[in-house]
């Protein structure tokens, strides 16, 4: 029996980076996992990619019906879940005197409103002493030019951990947050120029004590600790970077 | 019950060495046991000469206040395992300044408290970590507790010591991270060990409304299974991304950062 073919996993954002890894990881050791994302091609690519023990769902984490139609399809496929990946989540540059309402609202509609309510719809289904790992990032940790309103969702996502704590430890359930440091996805390479990147990467490295990227697979294992095996803790915000916020 | 009661994946430490500091009983013993369910050669240290460690284990009894007895560790270390991949610093505690505050304190019992829970790991790390150093890997634990923010004045010189472990831990850390040596702190709250039950009734016993006696938020007390799952992640290829980190196995009880 492998370790984790027991348990039911649903991981929202689940059918790209981070969230696809957590999936990917999960779905290898045996679980049955549930993916959510807004794009049908990538999800129809991770599915794929995933194999038979995955369910792909189509929606909006900022759109209550949809976390409606996603509680219900969970109850169908699953019953009841074990671990809840709050992940899903978009980056947008914010600079200072630029940025729009509109920016501002769909940060804080997904990254924030998302979150919230992805735990209450899905807190009824979750089982005693089950797992919930929310997203957050190193940006919610440190000042940095032109992430404002993502470093404020994202401290904000901290902070919905302490709470949902209190609310869920009644029934055992664990809420605790993990911050992912620096990961080289390649998105830098579509983004700008291939200079500026490798600029952008070389002192990303320089300013990180472990003079190195993280793996995508460095934050799917932590992220599974918290959910699974970390048994007594809750509430807490586990830095998986390097050591970049923490040294 | 859905959670994993044995973090460990099987064999994912296989072949690995370990040093654990008071490794016979409690925690120590916890940790002990689950690294050799991992496959760890584990050699396991403690004052007492009445204690063994858990079966499987090597175990050399040895006073780690001292330099003499922390060079005594060192040297069982190269004998019976050649040097460590993995340091857990366990030893720890403190008595505290019953019916007395932080004023109070004997000056024995501030040398004694900061020996046993800085300066024993900051001696060790110095004969052990350069090993860990050249091999470019190697993990360190230091075990320090999640009661550090609540003033506790009848404690003063235990929350000032791992206040100081928990601070050098970071700068280790920071020091050794480019070499591939990872080194993380974790904070304990209250867990059913012999030591950890001692402590509080007798705390509970002189402060009535210290709360000793209440339920963590988890609703039960930990248990050293618990921690030891932690340690297990931390000095684990799953954990290969964190350094210079504190992380609390507490129950919810005591906010940080």
């Amino acid at each position: 029996m492998e370790k984790y073919s027991d348990k039911n996993v649903v991981v929202t954002g689940g059918s790209s980076g981070i969230g696809l890894a957590i999936a990917k990881f999960l779905a290898d050791g045996g679980a049955r996992v549930v993916i959510t994302g807004r794009s049908q091609a990538t999800l129809d690519a991770a599915r794929e990619q995933l194999g038979e023990n995955v369910v792909a769902f189509r929606g909006d984490v900022s759109s209550l019906s949809d976390l409606d139609a996603l509680a219900g399809r969970v109850k169908a496929e699953l019953g009841t879940i074990d671990a809840l990946f709050v992940n899903a989540g978009i980056t947008l540059l914010t600079p200072f005197e630029s940025t729009t309402e509109e920016v501002y609202d769909e940060l804080f509609a997904i990254n924030v409103k998302g979150a919230f309510f992805t735990v209450q719809k899905l807190a009824p289904l979750l089982n005693t002493g089950a797992g919930v790992v929310l997203t957050t990032s190193v940006a919610g940790a440190v000042g940095m030019l032109d992430t404002s309103v993502y470093a404020a969702g994202k401290a904000a996502v901290r902070s919905l951990a302490r709470s949902f704590s209190r609310e869920l430890l009644p029934r055992r359930i664990r809420v605790n947050a993990i911050s992912p440091g620096p990961i080289d996805t390649g998105i830098l390479e579509r983004s700008m120029t291939k200079d500026d990147a490798e600029q952008f990467k070389a002192e990303r490295v320089a300013d990180n004590p472990m003079r190195r990227f993280g793996t995508l697979d460095e934050i799917a294992t932590a992220a599974t600790f918290l959910a699974f095996d970390a048994t007594y803790t809750a509430g807490v915000e586990l830095a998986v970077d390097g050591g970049v916020t923490q040294l | 019950m859905t959670t994993v009661e044995n973090g460990a994946e099987p064999r994912e430490l296989k072949g690995k060495r370990a040093l654990v500091t008071g490794g016979s009983r409690g925690i120590g013993a916890a940790v002990v046991r689950q690294l050799l369910d991992a496959g760890v050669e584990v050699l396991a240290t403690a004052r007492s000469t009445t204690y063994t460690a858990p079966e499987g284990a090597a175990f050399v009894t040895a006073d780690i206040r001292t330099q003499a007895g922390t060079e005594a560790v060192a040297t069982a270390v190269q004998e019976t395992l050649g040097g460590v991949d993995i340091l857990v610093h366990n030893a720890g505690g403190a008595r505290a300044n019953a019916g007395g505050g932080a004023m109070t304190i004997p000056a024995e019992d501030w040398q004694d408290t900061l020996e046993l829970n800085l300066l024993a790991a900051v001696r060790l790390n110095s004969l052990l970590a350069p090993g860990m150093r050249e091999r470019g890997s190697g993990a360190i634990v230091h075990i320090s507790t999640a009661a550090l923010l609540p003033p506790v004045p009848a404690f003063a010189h235990y929350q000032a010591a791992k206040a100081g472990l928990e601070s050098y831990s970071r700068a280790l850390a920071a020091e050794l991270a480019p070499f591939g040596v990872r080194v993380n702190a974790l904070g304990p709250g209250r867990t059913a060990t012999p030591g950890g039950e001692e402590t509080r009734r007798r705390w509970a016993s002189d402060n009535a409304e210290s709360g000793a006696t209440a339920t963590p938020p988890l609703g039960r007390d930990g248990r050293p299974d618990d921690i030891a799952n932690a340690v297990l992640f931390l000095v684990s290829d799953r954990a290969s991304w964190l350094t210079g980190t504190y992380f609390s196995v507490d129950g919810g009880e005591y906010p940080r950062n």
